[in-house]
């Protein structure tokens, strides 16, 4: 199978072996991009600072239950390549096999968003095509249900309760809860008119999580484990990586985006880009913090505890079952994982 | 508390009913690219794990009560 670009279409089912230089693969990056960018800031700041992910381990019966959440979610999210990509192995084959059925097309190139519907209303049988669809539409709708509660809970607690107007009645909260849940709405629907300017949906999402995510997670990891971060540190840090990303979002290009200061480099895909975007962004806040941490005042120890990890007295899991500990599951996966990665290697 | 395997368990017995249904009813209701009934043995499948989550559902009930 050839790529549209004249590439050998086996880059597509080998995540290391083409990743020496950016010109031997169709997303332009290369491996200390893909491994900082993606593996180390994309995917810590998802996985430890997005509040759709942390409200689920909170929502935990216990403790132990809680520290396994992550690592048994962590399962499903494995095997999430074999979902993304071979759909996209099967279209591409599809479109070059003469049965009738072309890529969606969208301003000259492949419309990534439309490829599993169209796959779907092209090979799926009535019956199953309407089974096809709800399972999509659920999954779209259990996924906005889940960011519109966490963008509920923050605003309402975290922000309302916390700066705006403590110290109201439950039922006051209440009705400003249900309040935040409309305006959410509202604004996801405006986000997806906004996401028909990218070319994929995914494009703007690890945009977004570029200039979030990324400078948060350097603020949390050492928020989290060095005791010495004071609260001017750890807000310096933050604007200066959001800042960063603005910076390298403006200084550089990408299928047309970004460069709205000047263009000093020209990524080959957005999807590159948002990894070096993510990249400053988090060394960025990451130095900042330690820097202004260092020339401020200390927070006193006690204040700390529960909340840094060396100052916090950390519950074991007494009494739980070797196969329900965390470490033993968090091996079980990692070994898992690294299979995958010899395996497609 | 909501057992989540009931609500599971409906859903697919019903979904999978329903595509049998289509399955027996309009055998001739083909997909692309394949000879194979798919509505009947992706209905038979659902229609089996639907079943599998009330009985599962079931079972932790009398063991509770």
């Amino acid at each position: 199978m050839t790529l549209p670009g004249g590439m050998n279409g086996s880059v597509m089912v080998h995540s290391w072996r083409y990743l020496g230089h950016t010109n031997q693969n169709p997303m332009g990056i290369e491996v200390f991009g893909l491994v900082m960018g993606l593996g180390f800031v994309m995917s810590f700041g998802y996985w430890c600072t997005d509040f759709l992910v942390i409200q689920r381990a909170m929502a935990a019966n216990s403790m132990s239950a809680s520290r396994r959440t992550p690592v048994i979610a962590a399962l499903p999210k494995m095997m999430m390549p074999f979902i993304v990509i071979v759909p996209g192995i099967a279209a591409l084959a599809l479109s070059q096999m003469a049965v009738g059925y072309t890529l969606p097309l969208k301003n000259g190139g492949p419309d990534y968003d439309q490829v599993l519907t169209t796959l779907m209303a092209h090979f799926y049988p009535a019956g199953m095509l309407g089974v096809g669809l709800t399972g999509l539409m659920a999954s779209f709708m259990s996924g906005m249900a889940g960011n519109v509660t966490a963008f509920n809970t923050v605003f309402t607690y975290d922000i309302y309760q916390s700066h705006i107007r403590p110290g109201q009645p439950d039922h006051h909260y209440l009705t400003v809860g249900r309040i935040t849940t409309v305006v959410g709405v509202a604004l996801s629907i405006g986000t997806a008119y906004l996401a028909q300017y990218y070319n994929s949906i995914n494009d703007l999402l690890q945009l977004v999580f570029s200039f979030v995510n990324a400078p948060l997670f350097g603020t949390f990891l050492l928020g989290m484990f060095w005791k010495r971060t004071s609260g001017h540190g750890a807000f310096c840090g933050l604007l200066s990586g959001t800042m960063a990303a603005a910076l390298t979002h403006g200084c550089t290009m990408a299928e047309g985006k970004g460069g709205w200061i000047t263009t000093i480099y020209e990524f080959p895909s957005s999807m590159a880009q948002n990894f070096w975007i993510a990249i400053m962004a988090w060394t960025t806040c990451f130095v900042v913090t330690i820097l202004v941490s260092l020339v401020t005042r200390p927070r006193p120890e006690k204040e700390l505890h529960g909340l840094v990890y060396g100052l916090t007295e950390l519950k074991h899991d007494e009494g739980v079952s070797w196969y329900k500990r965390p470490v033993p599951l968090a091996i079980a996966i990692a070994t898992l994982a690294l299979i995958l990665n010899f395996w497609f290697a | 508390m909501l057992d989540l395997r009931v609500p599971t368990g409906f859903f697919f017995t019903i979904v999978g009913l329903i595509l049998v249904g289509m399955g027996v009813l309009y055998p001739s209701e083909r997909a692309a690219l394949t000879d194979s009934n798919v509505n009947l043995y992706c209905g038979l499948v659902m229609l089996a794990f639907g079943l599998f989550m009330l009985g599962l559902s079931r079972l932790s009930k009398h063991e509770g009560s």
